[in-house]
């Protein structure tokens, strides 16, 4: 094998096992022990699983030779299996995840829990990261998380399952407080110390707080410094059985599948830009975009800006896969409900601001991507968006022009004039004079710097324009 | 004796779920508490019982 071997950047805490990527091949090298945990898997109930599209990441076994050069020092106590795992087509993290996503990713982590227990397995942790979404269906992709069960011990995830899953959503189940930012902020999660703090008294009274929230925070400071090894042991001799794991994360589940968001009303949802057009624009634009995405056929499109992803539906059409961006997270909700309903797995849903896309985060700022290197996209559609950029984040109309260009996509852009009702509603807000470059001659001159257009079309009503171009 | 697993379990948390268990969590509580517990009961009676002990025995 000649290909080169990479190391994933996200993948080193674990000494049992780590994922290597090499061209298009995701592989994981497991280590003696790794590999006796991996048979186990193998010989498992859950072993029905593995060949993909019911919550696991499709995974095999495969040969050594399989592997590519250098990958076998990447273990330091060398490598013993070496499998192959389904690639998932769009890497995304809990940080641009909806309440809806992360609630189903929690109860996946749990159900795969529990169907381990059962058959005498644990997961070694419990964290979002382990999850993957293929469009709106969640996948479970750590297989080295799975071990044999320990007796006598303790679930270790138990508090980054509270920290990474069940805070945040109680952040924003109870208290309407949107968990992306913080999550983004912490790659550990949320304590239960500063839970309990962030939550009020009354929240006290409701479902799961006591117990895991406020109690935890107690018994956390209580405990802070023992020597967590020689309480380990204790539990353990004191006979532990896992039916108290068991017990445990029914509880959890059960918790977690009542907590609900009552999605607020953001000056987004239900309102579609489209309202002020007339029904031959909203026809117009859409045969364009029918056309653009038959045309390219593309991979990978995103839609930026996608609002009730009308227009995602229709590039996926003709597209493997639609990446659906869009910035307020209460409309991506909604989208991923729907698109959950169809159980459609073509589209993913993301929260995503044009003007702060994801940064590298993490151990040497590579440990989470940021999202342009996450896959190039072959089409991006930005549609209803560069007033709202321009305008309201204030990126002059240059400066947006190279951004996009430098996806290195053919795109589809939508430029409001001026005279547009919204883009007017827009500027009304501000002072005289600002935004001057906002013109149509100015929108085009920096496309035509940058691109080749290939069709411009006015829309019926006269106030957009559409252009598809390549770089 | 196992080796720990990369995550740090968390000491609260994991008597936590000693206590989440519910009746079966009493029964680990009381064997891991109730050494202590018993210690601190015994040394109770055996004050309350000292004074006509050390009596009986000086006599």
């Amino acid at each position: 094998m000649s290909s080169e071997a990479r190391a994933d950047t996200g993948s080193f805490r674990d000494r049992d096992g780590r994922v290597v990527v090499a061209g298009d091949e995701v592989f994981r090298v497991l280590s003696e022990r790794g590999a006796e945990d991996w048979r186990a898997l193998a010989g498992s109930p859950l072993s029905s699983r593995l060949s993909g599209g019911d919550g696991l990441v499709a995974t095999e076994e495969v040969g050594a030779g399989a592997l590519p050069d250098g990958a076998a020092e990447l273990l330091p106590g060398g490598v013993s299996a070496v499998l192959r795992h389904e690639r998932v087509p769009f890497v995304s993290y809990p940080y641009e995840w909806t309440f809806g996503m992360l609630r189903d990713a929690a109860l996946l982590q749990l159900d795969l829990g529990l169907e381990a227990l059962g058959a005498g397995l644990s997961l070694k942790d419990a964290t979002p990261y382990n999850v993957q979404f293929r469009g709106a269906r969640p996948v479970f992709i750590d297989i080295g998380s799975f071990e044999r069960l320990r007796e006598g011990e303790p679930w270790p995830g138990y508090r980054q399952f509270c920290m990474l899953y069940l805070n945040p959503l109680l952040l924003q189940a109870y208290r309407d407080v949107p968990f992306q930012p913080r999550l983004r902020g912490s790659l550990e999660g949320i304590s239960p110390g500063e839970a309990a703090r962030l939550l009020r008294l009354r929240d006290r009274l409701r479902r799961g707080v006591l117990s895991h929230v406020v109690l935890h925070a107690r018994l956390e400071r209580r405990y802070e410094g023992s020597e967590g090894g020689e309480l380990k042991h204790e539990i353990g001799k004191a006979n532990f059985k896992p039916e108290l794991i068991e017990a445990n994360l029914r509880g959890l589940r059960k918790l977690v599948s009542r907590l609900g968001w009552k999605a607020g009303d953001t000056a987004w949802t239900g309102y579609r830009e489209d309202n002020t057009y007339s029904d031959a624009d909203a026809e117009r634009k859409a045969a364009f975009v029918r056309e653009a995405a038959a045309a390219k056929r593309p991979g990978l499109v995103w839609d930026m800006g996608c609002n009730d992803g009308a227009y995602s539906r229709i590039a996926a059409e003709h597209a493997d896969r639609v990446v659906a961006f869009d910035h307020d997270h209460a409309t991506v909700e909604a989208l991923y409900r729907s698109l959950r309903e169809e159980g459609n797995e073509r589209i993913l849903p993301l929260v995503a601001d044009l003007a702060d896309p994801s940064p590298g985060l993490g151990w040497r700022g590579m440990e989470r991507r940021r999202l342009e290197d996450r896959g190039s996209p072959d089409l991006v559609l930005a549609l209803a968006l560069v007033h709202h950029v321009s305008i309201t984040a204030n990126v002059p109309i240059a400066e947006l022009l190279d951004w996009l260009h430098g996806l290195g996509a053919a795109l589809v852009v939508e430029f409001p004039k001026r005279e547009d009702p919204m883009v007017r509603r827009l500027l009304s807000g501000k002072r005289e004079g600002s935004n001057a470059d906002y013109e149509l001659d100015t929108f085009e001159r920096e496309l035509e710097r940058r691109f080749a257009v290939e069709r411009r079309e006015e829309l019926p009503s006269g106030s957009r324009v559409l252009y598809l171009v390549r770089p | 004796m196992s080796v720990l697993a990369y995550l740090d379990p968390g000491s609260g948390s994991m008597i936590l779920q000693v206590l989440l268990g519910g009746v079966a969590g009493v029964a680990v509580s009381i064997k891991m508490f109730g050494k202590r517990i018993f210690r601190v009961l015994a040394f109770w009676k055996r004050d309350k019982d000292s004074d006509e002990g050390s009596a009986e025995e000086s006599a």
